[in-house]
């Protein structure tokens, strides 16, 4: 989960979807960070702001 | 987690950008969580027309929203099978579906899958029914 991701759309859907990954998993803390992340790239990304929410 | 403040904050914002994303109501849940009646009572008329237009709603959640029996038996068919019905079970067995809707009400009640509703629907699937 370190490793650094190239800037874009698919970094912002991919963190994104790591977060919902470590939901599954029941890491919430760790899911809201790669969601805050998403978020910090782009502020209106609606996903990530749901998911956040939804923890 | 109980993050109600949060949540609210970033249900707010979410609803600004995508007002149609099938978690928009999460909203309401969360505002019902800490009693903010300020937050829900503007919600709770938007919400009408959105159950009106079909969109899928918690029943328990419209419980604490409203005693409007139409609002509620519009949103509570989808939400568990009908009463009546008889469905058959791997094996040979049928079920008139009361332990399965009792299992799904439970569920929905939760919120997630739970071990006595997964309990319930194990133990019907037992049941040598007509």
């Amino acid at each position: 989960m370190s490793e650094r991701w190239p800037s874009g759309r698919t970094t912002m859907a991919a963190l994104n979807n790591r977060g919902t990954a470590l939901k599954g998993l029941k890491r919430y803390g760790e899911a809201l960070a790669r969601y805050e992340e998403a978020l910090v790239l782009s502020p209106r990304l609606a996903d990530a702001l749901y998911n956040s929410a939804n923890l | 987690m109980r993050r109600h403040g949060d949540a609210l904050v970033a249900y707010e914002g979410a609803r600004a950008i995508a007002p149609d994303h099938p978690d928009a109501d999460g909203l309401i849940s969360a505002a019902l969580a800490v009693c903010d009646w300020a937050r829900t009572a503007p919600l709770t008329a938007d919400l009408y027309a959105r159950i009106e237009a079909g969109w899928p709603f918690t029943p328990f959640a419209l419980l604490g929203l409203c005693d409007d029996p139409g609002a509620e038996s519009q949103i509570a068919p989808p939400a568990t099978p009908p009463t009546g019905y008889r469905r058959r079970l791997p094996g040979g067995t049928t079920t008139d579906m009361t332990a399965i809707r009792l299992a799904y009400l439970v569920w929905g009640h939760f919120g997630h899958g739970s071990w006595t509703a997964a309990w319930i629907l194990v133990s019907n699937a037992t049941d040598r029914g007509g």
